[in-house]
């Protein structure tokens, strides 16, 4: 049976992303991927896949979504509600952030507009089965690479799920999870830093930037005081590799934060560059945030990496079953010894529908 | 060779080589280029996932989580300091049809005024240099060719153009380039070119590849529809354009 995830309307600029699509920067192709990686990951193991298993990226205003052909099992990732409407009957259950969901056939997941952050994810058990272009299914609309036909998502858009896994009966939320919404932003200095004077150095990190309204993959444009080169070097230089998270500074003085769909070479000076555990914070800003930037050395860019892994893995080991709101949790009062021994819970019953995972329950 | 290594956050850097440009540059880039993926095959430099070449600089890329950033900064910079073999070497000769008329050629004449030269003067020096190709970035598939003939350098257009239309062959200081897809951009367009540069269903996903050169070859509005046609239809394969290094 051909199980499929419908887009009933797209939202705005939701594409299928993964880890993005690398090793083809030789040949001008842009890396892509997550805007916002940390999200993705808890997402995917919110339902049992790996890391990086594409997944549906929305920005600000999500999709709607059906189950064709069967049950799909979704994870909800960010800081993202949604309503559950059953196919059977008039029900509407309130979905709440990174929690899953599973969608019988005909039901529908409509994403409610994101109040805080700008990206979500929707990930689904076993995955989306797609062919990856470039080792990668990440979307890259420009050159129609990846995703459904190269282009971000279309209203009547037909997704193929795999439907291999077995299916474990209960929900699971993450209890726990990361905020990817922040106002500082950490930066190392370079590779252009020697084009300004330590005073315009200051005046960069001093000041609270506004996030433009211009805010898209490609970048991230920021209003704010004026940040001039030295006069002798000018903000023209010969063009050189950029990466996602480079901040350059075009003639207007106005910043902009290359982001993941960003070209691979450019020609404007680079006052610094985002840190690697902070690129997914970039993921969330939002136009109107106002942010203020923090120069941090290697080392500590290396140390706040080493600490955002173990938050990711606590995230992740937060994840447990769900029964819905304001429904106890078996497992977890087995687990502080309260009722061991008092209720046999593989008797049915007690919890109809969510038997299997009382009994074999995974976290 | 003359190097110097800069910071692009923590799971990146440039090497550049401060006193070359043009051609030299981007030999030597290609050669460094070579020597690292040389080692990333041989099993070293774990962590390094992309290399991103540019004119004269080589942007290297890790996973932080993998590769300690300054082990790498350190052999990569012993390898960009040994000489590098910066020949030309044997060129593969792409010659490719371009249209300079009409709507194909919006700033041609815009061009011509500004360097004092008729139109036909800046199709025919355009159309004869053979041009090496320095590099394929910005955009997939976009080749970076130069050194064009100094009476047609001008910076870039003062506000870019938000649509470029995909085909469109661009100057801009001392290089060419074709515009592989529609895009922003900043370059003086004076003519168009039928032929797709990216495909990500080739074997090499970009047409043209650094190391190889380019000369163009004027055509009127009317072969390239019908060069168009062709090209679209599977009649002419776009890597028939190759010579053997032999002007056509």
């Amino acid at each position: 049976m051909l199980v499929v995830l419908k887009i009933l309307s797209p939202g705005i600029l939701s594409s299928l992303q993964d880890e993005g699509r690398k090793g083809f920067a030789g040949f001008g192709v842009p890396r892509s991927g997550a805007a916002d990686a940390l999200s993705l990951q808890v997402g995917n193991a919110l339902v049992g896949n790996s890391a990086f298993e594409t997944a549906l990226e929305f920005r600000f205003l999500g999709p709607k979504v059906m189950a064709v052909g069967g049950r799909i099992r979704l994870g909800l990732a960010g800081d993202v509600t949604a309503e559950h409407k059953l196919a059977s009957g008039s029900d509407t259950i309130a979905i709440k952030p990174w929690q899953s969901v599973t969608l019988d056939d005909g039901d529908i997941l409509s994403i409610d507009p994101l109040k805080n952050g700008a990206t979500g994810y929707l990930t689904v058990e076993g995955g989306f089965d797609l062919t990856p272009v470039l080792a990668s299914s990440s979307t890259y609309a420009r050159a129609k690479l990846g995703g459904v036909n190269g282009l971000p998502l279309q209203a009547g858009d037909s997704i193929k799920v795999r439907t291999t896994q077995p299916r474990d009966g209960l929900e699971k939320i993450v209890s726990a999870p990361l905020s990817t919404v922040t106002d500082v932003i950490r930066v190392m200095a370079g590779p252009q830093d020697d084009y300004f004077s330590d005073d315009m150095i200051s005046k960069f990190s001093d000041q609270d930037y506004k996030v433009s309204s211009d805010v898209d993959r490609m970048g991230i444009r920021l209003e704010g005081d004026e940040i001039t080169p030295l006069p002798e070097k000018g903000s023209d230089l010969i063009s050189d590799g950029i990466v996602p998270g480079a901040i350059q500074v075009p003639g207007s003085g106005q910043p902009i934060i290359l982001f993941v769909d960003c070209q691979t070479i450019g020609g404007y000076p680079k006052i610094g560059a985002v840190i690697t555990s902070d690129l997914p914070l970039l993921g969330q800003l939002v136009p109107g945030n106002e942010i203020r930037f923090r120069f941090v050395s290697l080392e500590e860019a290396q140390a706040a990496r080493k600490q955002q892994n173990i938050d990711l893995d606590r995230a992740i080991a937060s994840i447990q079953d769900y029964f819905g709101e304001g429904v106890m949790d078996l497992k977890a009062l087995y687990e502080v010894n309260l009722i061991g021994g008092v209720v046999d819970a593989s008797m049915s019953g007690h919890f109809p529908g969510h038997l299997e995972g009382v009994v074999h329950g995974k976290n | 060779m003359d190097i110097r290594v800069l910071t692009l956050g923590d799971s990146a850097f440039t090497i550049e080589f401060p006193k070359l440009k043009g051609a030299i540059g981007a030999r030597s880039v290609r050669a460094l280029r070579s020597c690292i993926e040389q080692e990333i095959d041989e099993g070293r430099l774990s962590g390094v996932f992309d290399i991103i070449s540019a004119s004269r600089s080589l942007t290297v890329c890790l996973n932080p989580d993998v590769a300690n950033y300054s082990d790498v900064v350190e052999s990569i910079s012993v390898l960009a300091k040994k000489p590098l073999n910066n020949e030309g070497g044997h060129k593969s000769l792409w010659v490719l049809p371009a249209c300079y008329e009409g709507d194909l050629a919006p700033d041609l004449s815009d061009v011509a005024r500004r360097s004092g030269l008729s139109v036909e003067d800046v199709v025919s020096i355009h159309s004869s240099a053979i041009y090496d190709i320095f590099l394929i970035g910005f955009l997939p598939g976009f080749a970076f060719m130069g050194e064009i003939d100094p009476r047609l350098q001008f910076p870039r257009r003062t506000s870019p153009r938000i649509r470029v239309p995909a085909g469109s062959v661009g100057i801009a200081n001392e290089q060419t380039a074709v515009y592989p897809w529609e895009s922003p951009g900043g370059w003086h367009l004076i003519a168009r070119c039928p032929v797709p540069f990216f495909d990500s269903a080739w074997a090499q996903p970009s047409l043209l590849s650094p190391g190889g050169s380019v000369k163009f070859r004027p055509i009127s509005a009317e072969e390239y529809d019908d060069v168009t046609a062709d090209l679209s239809a599977g009649r002419i394969s776009p890597q028939s354009f190759l010579t053997n290094g032999e002007e056509s």
